[in-house]
């Protein structure tokens, strides 16, 4: 839930710099609020991977042409990925 | 010694045939990937081994284009063995084809691939036991990962075996053996949660499905643009000061190479990285496996145009290169759905237009660029879907059932996101190099014979001949011609305008901008596109798919000329 609201207010945020950039963190906010809802976590898994992904290209954007976007804080989202992905791994 | 690779769509035959001869042939995870036979080479053991890797097909009924032609190869040709390769986490379903082919009696090892993915998913295939029940050599092979090939070699090497099973000749006997083979061999040891399952819980979900597709779309366009651009201006850089250096220089030769070549050729190769970008891009959608769900979000709109999945896959491709798309339709059984896919294909934009929308981007939408490329995106795929709806209600009228495999997801492997993308880019590459560049020579020439003013060169005679009738949209002769010129490849759209240095802004207002960059995308199919669909579905409807892009192209940019922004 919290990371729900962090990619609103994120979102809310970029809205003026870039409407798909802001569309972008709706949805990752949207997915988390979903798995919040329906108790998965396969939402929360599935958002911080969109999320580190925006994270990145952002990343690659502001290294390309200095544009800087509150989509590289999705990288706070790794650790989700990660935990995740171990414990599919480990089948829990 | 020939040997013919048979299985399922995306079971991993092009891996396969890559693992066994060191090739670098395309590898997707996105049914349909090989539409034509392909053929590789090895030594084996000092033994000449000729691998040829047919398209994935479930049956060899010879509905599909695709069928037909693996069924003629194993019947005109008669390969010396059959590398039946199956997917071990659908082993049932893989043998339905397993058992026709049986009826072929020739030698035949089968390759059980993916028994990673299958062990990840908690089922075991006994290869003992199948192998006994088929009469065949039975391998369990990682292709992607090398595992397996060496005892598949071996294997090779000793020629197969007829298989040894009696199978009835009907549908129905060989699909109830198929279950009863796959009963005794299967064992699902534990169904736990897999990746699979878990991401698709997700990325096909009702409501957030969409939205999510919208925004892998989204981060590709920006990937392809804004990550690309310190690039593209490295290129230009370099282009523009041989172009002037060497233009500079007194005499013809000079100014052939350097207001010519080098400019034309230049003013393509600035979007090198845009269309490296956009493949890298597209690759990482196709081998993760995402594609196909993006494919399956979109069915319910697709049907409503009466399309089907297979023409999604097509359609695709189209983003890429009309050509290959439009050879891609082989997979498609129903004839009608097929020339219909064929038809509005052009529609999709290729990367050969990339060029054109990033130059009138960057002169007239400079803060919304991407906005505006995504826009010009869509529209193609918009116009091509009506375009269906037209087509299928009035010209080719019938049902349009809908059937896609979801392959796994996975990580794309590094190699093979590289082959992916430098085989694609090659081709740009090679475009470059040849008609490009001697289209480049010939643009010179029209712009400097037989005055040295362009105005009243060839070029200007030709342009100011056709210019009366883009009178509508405002176009000055010069965009004419290179729409002309862009006949012959989209890119020569943007080299005739780079060799003639069309100042864009003080020719064109936002709208007519804007309307030029519709009617690139609609205006025609360039001409190995033509030449394609000459081959696949004959010259009438060549020649209607010419009038009617054409047609609709006009109407569309006169529209918006006329409207304005």
């Amino acid at each position: 839930m919290l990371l729900a609201v962090l990619f609103a207010i994120l979102a809310s945020l970029e809205v003026e710099r870039s409407f798909m950039n802001a569309f972008v963190l709706t949805t990752i906010s949207a997915v988390y609020l979903k798995g919040f809802l329906v108790r998965k976590t396969s939402y929360a898994f599935v958002a911080s991977i969109i999320a580190v992904i925006f994270a990145i290209l952002q990343t690659l954007v502001f290294l390309a042409n200095g544009e800087i976007s509150y989509g590289i804080v999705g990288y706070l989202s790794l650790p989700i990925v990660l935990w995740y992905r171990k414990s599919l791994e480990q089948g829990k | 010694m020939i040997v013919a690779m048979v299985g399922n769509p995306n079971v991993g035959k092009t891996a396969l045939l890559n693992a066994l001869t060191g090739g670098n042939f395309e590898v997707g995870n996105f049914p349909g990937t090989t539409v034509e036979k392909k053929e590789g080479r090895a030594i084996i053991d000092g033994k000449d081994v000729v691998f040829v890797d047919l398209p994935g097909i479930y049956s060899l009924e010879a509905f599909s284009l695709d069928e037909k032609i693996t069924r003629d190869f194993l019947v005109n040709e008669k390969p010396d063995l059959i590398l039946n390769v199956v997917n071990a986490s659908n082993l049932e379903r893989n043998l339905y084809l397993t058992l026709q082919l049986v009826e072929f009696r020739i030698p035949m090892v089968l390759v059980l691939n993916m028994i990673d993915e299958a062990e990840k998913r908690g089922i075991e295939v006994d290869s003992k036991r199948l192998s006994e029940i088929l009469g065949v050599p039975v391998v369990e092979a990682v292709a992607t990962k090398g595992v397996g090939i060496e005892e598949l070699k071996k294997e090779i090497l000793k020629g197969g075996r007829v298989p040894s099973i009696s199978v009835g000749k009907d549908l129905e006997s060989k699909l109830k053996l198929a279950e009863e083979i796959a009963s005794k061999v299967v064992e699902v040891k534990r169904l736990r949660a897999d990746l699979t399952e878990v991401l698709d819980e997700v990325f096909m979900d009702r409501h957030l499905g969409i939205p999510i597709f919208i925004s892998f779309i989204w981060m590709m366009f920006t990937f392809t643009f804004a990550v690309a651009d310190p690039l593209s201006n490295l290129i230009d850089t370099v282009f523009s000061f041989l172009s002037e250096k060497i233009g500079s220089l007194d005499g013809v030769l000079f100014s052939l190479v350097g207001e010519g070549i080098i400019k034309g050729v230049g003013s393509v190769l600035v979007f090198l990285p845009n269309i490296a970008f956009l493949f890298i891009a597209l690759a990482l959608l196709e081998l993760s496996g995402y594609m196909p769900r993006a494919v399956y979000l979109m069915d319910r709109i697709m049907s409503m145009f009466g399309l089907n999945g297979r023409s999604v896959i097509p359609l695709v491709m189209g983003f890429g290169c009309n050509v290959p798309a439009v050879m891609s339709t082989r997979a498609i059984e129903d004839d009608k759905i097929r020339i219909t896919t064929i038809l509005i294909n052009p529609f999709m934009s290729c990367s050969a237009r990339l060029p054109i929308y990033v130059l009138f981007a960057g002169v007239f939408f400079p803060e919304n660029g991407s906005v505006v490329i995504m826009a010009i995106y869509l529209l193609g795929v918009l116009i091509a879907l009506l375009s269906a709806l037209a087509f299928r209600k009035t010209l080719f009228r019938g049902e349009a059932e809908y059937i896609i495999e979801l392959p796994p997801y996975r990580i794309p492997s590094l190699k093979n996101v590289w082959i992916l993308t430098w085989n694609r880019t090659k081709h740009f590459l090679e475009k470059a190099g040849t008609i490009i560049l001697a289209m480049s020579v010939v643009i010179w020439f029209l712009t400097n014979y037989p005055s040295q003013s362009v105005d009243e060169s060839y070029a200007g005679m030709l342009g100011k001949a056709l210019q009366p009738l883009f009178a509508p949209m405002g176009w000055d002769w010069q965009l004419v011609l290179a729409l002309v010129m862009g006949f012959v490849a989209k890119e020569i759209v943007v080299e005739t305008l780079g060799i003639l240095g069309t100042p864009l802004d003080q020719i064109l207002n936002t709208s007519q901008a804007l309307a030029f960059m519709v009617f690139s995308l609609l205006y025609m199919p360039c001409l190995a596109t033509l030449a394609t669909i000459k081959a696949e579905i004959g010259w009438k409807w060549t020649v209607f798919a010419v009038v009617y892009s054409f047609a609709i192209a006009y109407t569309i940019a006169v529209v918006i000329a006329g409207v304005g922004l």
